[in-house]
């Protein structure tokens, strides 16, 4: 037979034997038995979403939602000034970038780098500012069933390429 | 590596491959309803169509592959806001594409996977809720209770009338609580949820336990089920625990899973109202 007479799935696909796709089955399953245990550091360490990612842990603590409690933006020599979140969220360009911030950490916690969002910030925000800073906040359960907040502050500053903008927890 | 496979193998060599279409056709049609609900029919009547064409076992292979090519993408553009119960989904079609089931020894490795999995899946959801530590004193499921209107129903029952209200009333923001519900029924039933889960992964490893253990973690399952409400979900976990017993159960309890799939389907779609038991 020649190979374009064979049956389309085996030229897509070739016949493999049974031991292998055995040994394949089994790594995926030695692979899918481990990395729960990795999820559950990588939620412990960096805070990403318990709920997301394969890690059977749904229904074990409220599914994460972070949001923006405080902007404050900063003119160059002078000190920060709050602006309000509701204004910053009247702003379409704002929001589109504080909207984008706020899914980032609450989908990979501090594994997301908050600095394109707050590129896009100084972007639409007039003026010469130099600096931002936000707070974050995820709603906790504490030990006493109480709704507790764990806030983030977030300092970012505009620097010069190729990094126009580093941000640092503060 | 043949020691731990060979641990979820049964000799159903007569029904292994009856179970295989109809936990395939189960499983297609799940995921078609599930896909309704994210308002992409047309998704969901590609993945019916590859249900239907499933039941050809010469095309099988073929719609799972259409099937999960369907899935990757949808999981592609939603990323990472992608459920556990789909990624479930993606590793059985997977699974569906990987072996050749016209082989009596993949049939097998199909079913032994699928086992795995099932195991696998009580074990963990069991440990995490014991790692996280939040269903010891019931403060997750008394904060279930009161942000989650769908619990409603199962929550009416195992709560009194006086601390649902309490629960309800507080706002989602720093302060509210206590998300606590002070009885011993309540926080058995709690502790309960996360010590069957892990006790009933570790009884799927033990072939002389499985009927009981079957039976035992499909009541869990419909517990679960009447709290959650997740129902399709739970459609095909019941329909993966049957994949432990010899006989095909999902070939003949097939009328009632698509009937009640048809249901779901037409809740979805607003046709019909979603009856206060379900």
């Amino acid at each position: 037979m020649t190979r374009s007479s064979e049956p389309l799935r085996a030229r897509l696909m070739p016949a493999l034997a049974t031991p292998l796709k055995r040994r394949v089955v089994f790594v995926v399953l030695v692979i899918l038995t481990l990395w729960p245990l990795a999820h559950h550091a990588l939620v412990a360490k960096y805070d990403i979403n318990p709920w997301l990612f394969f890690g059977l842990s749904m229904y074990t603590s409220p599914r994460p939602y972070t949001e923006i409690v405080s902007i404050e933006i900063a003119y160059p020599g002078l000190t920060f000034r709050a602006l309000s979140p509701q204004a910053a969220y009247a702003s379409l360009p704002l929001r589109s970038s504080l909207r984008k911030l706020a899914d980032g950490r609450t989908w990979y916690g501090t594994l997301y780098d908050p600095a394109p969002a707050a590129a896009e910030m100084f972007a639409a925000l007039p003026g010469e500012i130099d600096r931002l800073a936000f707070t974050t906040r995820r709603l906790l359960l504490d030990k006493n069933g109480m709704l507790v907040a764990r806030d983030t502050h977030i300092e970012c500053h505009k620097a010069r390429p190729p990094n126009p903008v580093t941000c640092t927890r503060t | 590596m043949e020691r731990l496979l060979g641990l979820m193998s049964i000799d159903d060599r007569d029904t292994r491959g009856s179970k295989l279409a109809s936990f395939h056709l189960i499983l297609l049609l799940t995921i078609a309803v599930h896909q309704l609900g994210n308002d992409r029919p047309l998704q969901a009547a590609i993945l019916l169509m590859c249900a239907l064409a499933g039941l050809d076992r010469r095309f099988r292979r073929g719609s799972s592959g259409v099937a999960l090519i369907v899935l990757l993408v949808r999981h592609v553009i939603t990323f990472p806001r992608v459920s556990n119960h789909s990624y479930l989904e993606v590793v059985l079609l997977t699974l569906y594409c990987w072996i050749d089931d016209s082989r009596d020894d993949e049939q097998d490795l199909f079913l032994q996977a699928c086992r795995w999995l099932t195991a696998l899946i009580f074990f963990y959801t069991g440990v995490q809720k014991l790692w996280y530590g939040q269903y010891f004193n019931g403060r997750y499921l008394a904060y279930l209770a009161a942000v989650a209107p769908k619990t409603g129903t199962a929550f009416e029952l195992l709560v009194r009338p006086e601390e649902l209200a309490r629960l309800m009333g507080y706002k989602r923001e720093v302060g509210s609580g206590p998300f606590l519900i002070d009885s011993t029924f309540f926080k058995l039933l709690s502790n309960g949820a996360w010590l069957s889960e892990i006790g009933l992964g570790v009884a799927l490893l033990f072939r002389k336990l499985w009927p009981l253990a079957v039976a035992c973690a499909i009541f869990t399952m419909l517990v679960i089920e009447f709290i959650a409400r997740e129902f399709i979900f739970g459609v095909l976990m019941v329909s993966m625990l049957f994949l432990f017993t010899k006989r095909d159960f999902n070939r003949r309890l097939l009328p009632g899973y698509v009937l009640f799939l048809a249901y779901l389907a037409a809740v979805k779609l607003g046709w019909v109202p979603l009856l206060h038991w379900v």
